[in-house]
């Protein structure tokens, strides 16, 4: 092999390898949920940014859709991307996961019916469903912390 | 008077001008990322896309040729092709980030997918490109660009702690819970994303088009030396308003709609809108800019007849360029890749090929030969030196931080 093949070979693997991230034990693990928590957590306030910004009629309502949009695909898919990941076979890491799991999900949940009330234009429900993904970002924001994110 | 309003408008424009889909994103990402700490990075841009745009200026006001046609002549053929090769593939990749943002903040102002939006824009770039005359497109997207003041004005109605916000730019401190590799690998990005290479050929090219004397050297150095640094101040704006609004929150930017946000926040929905309006100005004018600088670059590499002071007819491979690198950008946003994560590579690539854009410019600039009595003087060829330095370790500087903190992530 030439050593300009090596040399290609070696920085794919390198380029790959920021692209990848393993979970091999607990702390990689426990690194990986901080980091899915942090994500999450950014796109749930995002929302709640637009959605109070909105309910106190200082957003254009074209403005908020993409960015609930945006938010609520964005949750999708750091939901995913953690799910996918091979949690290591101890406790610590299953309990993990039951923490964070529902957190994504609940949060996915009300960007999606945040999205639901700004295109009916419904302020009472945005604000009502601002209440509960504010709970629900709190305690991201105190998994991220706790877990060293 | 005609003279000073002409000065006037030149500044204007180069302030509405500065800021494309690039600055929008880095500086929206690091101030909510990293505060007002990484702003020493954009004043250090600010200074070297000063000092290269007024030699590259001064080079095509006093040799009346394009930038490519002097590198291929100085440097010869192959070096120049190297350059060329580097400088109009990160160009085309900004091209497509313009494109990219224009549509987004078409998405923003009407709640349709962007995605509809991308040949539309690409026919509207196109057809503008093909009827405007060059100052009538560089005067309109700069003054609208203007827009984005709205940012300064939403930083002002946030009601900061100056003295705060002064001692986090003076006296800068990385945030303790991001890595050493982390910030400087934005740093980098708003290093890259300041000084982006097209924007001198542009300035040059543009100073051929408009068929700049000797006389006009003065002009120039009062467009750059006052328009680039007041854009400068923009883009700390965008940086300050999402270090008050986002960083708080715990909200990394990753959508133009997040740019936006504090804008609405401050000011309200007049403000929003106007701020809408910026983000199209200033990646719609971009977007002419990066597709006329791809023409410039090669026809001037190659020897074609180039730039909108002739008819088209008379620059036919010129327009063609020009006509396949839009359809390459409008193929590159069409395949859904994220316009943002676009814009964070076309600045990070930007940074890797500077040295390539900016070393034929000083060598050129400090040739008697080419310049005559206007050749450097002893400071610009110090700080040229220096900043080729400081360019040259970025460049080295910016692949390995970008595989070592997976983009920033």
């Amino acid at each position: 092999m030439t050593r300009s093949a090596l040399l290609g070979i070696a920085v794919c693997t390198l380029a790959l390898a920021g692209c990848v991230a393993p979970a091999p034990d607990d702390a990689a693990y426990e690194s990986k949920a901080a980091s899915t928590a942090q994500a999450a957590l950014s796109e749930a306030r995002t929302a709640l940014v637009a959605a109070h910004t909105s309910a106190d009629d200082r957003l254009l309502g074209t403005y908020l859709e993409p960015v609930l949009v945006d938010a609520e695909q964005a949750l999708g898919s750091v939901q995913t991307t953690f799910d996918s990941v091979q949690p290591p076979p101890t406790s610590a890491a299953d309990d993990l996961r039951a923490a964070l799991d529902p957190l994504l999900q609940s949060a996915a949940s009300d960007v999606t019916e945040l999205r639901i009330a700004a295109r009916r234009e419904r302020t009472d429900a945005l604000r009502s469903t601002s209440s509960h993904l504010s709970g629900v970002a709190d305690r991201l924001e105190r998994f991220a912390q706790e877990h060293g994110g | 008077m005609k003279r000073i309003l002409s000065i006037f408008l030149g500044v204007l424009t180069a302030i509405g001008g500065f800021v494309d889909i690039g600055d929008l994103v880095a500086n929206a990402l690091a101030g909510a990322r990293f505060g007002l700490s990484l702003v020493w990075v954009t004043a250090l841009g600010v200074v070297g896309i000063c000092l290269f745009a007024e030699m590259s200026g001064r080079v095509a006001a006093v040799t009346r040729r394009g930038t490519f046609d002097l590198i291929r002549e100085r440097l010869g053929p192959r070096a120049g092709l190297l350059n060329l090769a580097a400088s109009v593939l990160v160009t085309v990749l900004t091209f497509t980030a313009e494109i990219g943002g224009v549509a987004l903040a078409l998405e923003l102002a009407t709640s349709v997918n962007y995605l509809l939006f991308v040949p539309v824009v690409g026919f509207a770039v196109w057809l503008v490109i093909w009827r405007l005359t060059f100052s009538l497109l560089e005067d309109v997207f700069g003054l609208l660009g203007l827009a984005l003041i709205v940012f300064a004005v939403a930083l002002w109605q946030l009601n900061p702690d100056w003295g705060g916000l002064l001692h986090a730019i003076v006296a800068p401190h990385k945030p303790a819970s991001e890595d050493l590799s982390t910030y400087l690998y934005y740093g980098v990005a708003l290093f890259g994303a300041a000084m982006t290479p097209y924007e001198v050929f542009f300035f040059s090219s543009g100073a051929v088009e408009e068929r700049w004397t000797a006389k006009d050297i003065a002009t120039s150095r009062v467009n750059v030396f006052i328009g680039f640094p007041l854009g400068g101040l923009l883009s700390v704006a965008i940086a300050g308003c999402a270090a008050l609004v986002l960083m708080p929150q715990g909200i990394e930017v990753a959508t133009l709609g997040q740019v936006g946000l504090p804008v609405a926040v401050a000011v309200g929905k007049l403000g929003l809108a106007v701020a809408i309006l910026g983000f199209f100005a200033a990646t719609f004018g971009a977007a002419l800019e990066t597709g006329l600088s791809t023409g410039y670059s090669i026809a001037q590499y190659f020897g074609w007849q180039w730039g909108k002071f002739v008819r088209p007819r008379r620059a036919a491979r010129f327009h063609v360029v020009v006509l396949l690198a839009l359809i390459a950008a409008i193929a590159g946003v069409l395949t859904t890749a994220d316009p943002i994560k676009v814009t964070e590579y076309s600045i990070v690539f930007s940074a890797v090929a500077l040295p390539l854009t900016y070393f034929p410019i000083l060598v050129v600039a400090n040739d008697p030969v080419y310049m005559g009595e206007h050749v450097n003087g002893r400071l610009a060829n110090v700080l040229g030196t220096v900043f080729l330095g400081v360019i040259v370790v970025v460049a080295l500087a910016s692949i390995p931080l970008m595989l070592l903190t997976a983009a920033g992530q």
